[in-house]
């Protein structure tokens, strides 16, 4: 979660600065890697809810 | 149980040993969130409070393994002292704990007043040594270690990912992940240890003759009042504790913050989906101290860690002294008299009125710029 985290933070600064200077593509790059990150941490918070509601 | 004033006596000493829980556990989901300014300290515990509350109603496992796991439910019948004395004695470590700002785990508090006091009124034969073995003593030694590996992996991989980056839009955005993995946690802690207290008021009613032995069922009204009490001591506030667990062991930054719930989360989910049952404590401890000793060995205070982990060790022989002792106390009144644990409760209303005088008078808890 912390590691999937991390690229979030990182994708999300990397985005912004790469279009604060004007690089389109690689500013692209880094909001997948931003977004792919977000996923895997959503993924997981479900999960632990799940596994919390599931207990029976 | 023979005596509705001795039931009475032993739902309220549970909902207050419920309410030590909470009060007492605050840190653990909090103040991370707290030493990092992720939250402000009030919402912090007031979302706290709010999600310790909602996760007491999503699971009665481990109110059933309290119930039946640790000690021979049919042993206690007829017997409501041994609950009592077991809550006090609880009830009497946690507050020792809490004033040395020490995160002893409630759970193990809990299960060795019921243990000890179990011990001085029937002897061995009602403790299930291997179910005490299992569920307490062996979770108790690896959750610390296996939260502090996984967080020492998660701050290294994280810095090496976030490393080079400029350091203010990184701490806002792990600040802000530690709003979500504070709620995890806590709603982990609510589910957890609100159905702990939920066990032993089962205990008390098998005791009462109000459910069966055989067929252990948690009440609807055990659950409301259980989660009522957790949240309204996770809002009072262990501020002793979360001084500790915020910036006494060590000095973090938002990444470790993250590091330490995240993994904490992670590896309490992960050993509840297998039944493992660990305790909250005990992992958000080492999650803390990994996430701290990986970015450098002497960033953590190894004086304050070792005493944590000697609080630990004691935990459960001193609650179980204890439990024994009000046993003891209440058994020189006659055996199921109603006089021990009515002179037993008033002490410790009259003692608990004086702390809290006290605290009153040294004024308000801390603030965020003090963790």
């Amino acid at each position: 979660m912390t590691i999937a985290f991390s690229f979030t933070v990182a994708g999300l600064t990397r985005f912004a600065e790469a279009r604060r200077n004007g690089h389109g593509v690689a500013a692209g790059g880094w909001a997948i890697l931003a977004l792919i990150g977000l996923a895997v941490v959503a993924a997981a918070i479900v999960l632990g809810i799940v596994v919390m509601t599931t207990k029976t | 149980m023979h005596s509705d004033v001795i039931f009475v006596l032993v739902v309220g000493t549970a909902l207050a040993f419920d309410f030590t829980n909470g009060f007492h556990d605050t840190a653990n989901v909090v103040a991370t969130s707290i030493s990092t300014r992720a939250l402000p300290p009030r919402v912090a515990i007031g979302l706290a409070s709010l999600l310790n509350f909602a996760g007491a109603f999503i699971s009665l496992k481990v109110a059933a393994t309290v119930g039946k796991g640790i000690v021979d439910a049919g042993s206690v019948t007829g017997h409501p002292t041994i609950v009592f004395a077991g809550l006090v004695g609880a009830i009497a470590w946690n507050v020792i704990t809490w004033y040395y700002g020490l995160p002893s785990s409630s759970s193990h508090v809990l299960f060795g007043g019921v243990v000890g006091a179990t011990l001085a009124a029937v002897g061995s034969g009602a403790v299930m040594s291997h179910g005490l073995l299992g569920k307490v003593v062996v979770p108790g030694l690896v959750a610390p270690l296996l939260a502090f590996v996984v967080a020492a992996i998660a701050i290294i991989a994280a810095y090496r990912i976030v490393g080079r980056l400029r350091p203010g839009p990184v701490g806002s955005g792990f600040r802000a992940g530690q709003v979500v993995s504070g709620g995890m946690l806590a709603l982990a802690h609510g589910t957890n240890d609100a159905q702990k207290t939920m066990g032993v008021i089962g205990l008390a009613l098998v005791a009462h003759g109000d459910i069966s032995a055989s067929h252990f069922q948690i009440p609807e009204w055990v659950v409301i009042s259980a989660a009522t009490a957790i949240a309204l001591g996770t809002y009072a506030g262990g501020w002793r504790i979360i001084r500790t667990m915020g910036s006494r062991i060590i000095k973090m930054d938002s990444a470790q913050g993250f590091a330490a719930q995240g993994s904490g989360a992670a590896v309490i989910l992960a050993a509840s989906h297998v039944g493992f049952p660990l305790s909250t404590t005990h992992v958000i401890s080492g999650g803390v101290m990994g996430a701290g000793a990986a970015k450098r060995l002497s960033a953590v205070r190894w004086g304050v860690a070792g005493n944590i982990v000697l609080a630990w060790l004691l935990t459960i022989p001193a609650a179980g002294g204890f439990g024994a002792i009000v046993y003891g106390i209440t058994r020189a009144f006659g055996v199921n008299s109603e006089a021990g644990p009515v002179i037993v409760s008033a002490a410790i209303l009259l003692g608990t009125a004086l702390v809290f005088a006290r605290r009153v008078r040294r004024g308000s808890p801390l603030t965020a710029a003090e963790t």
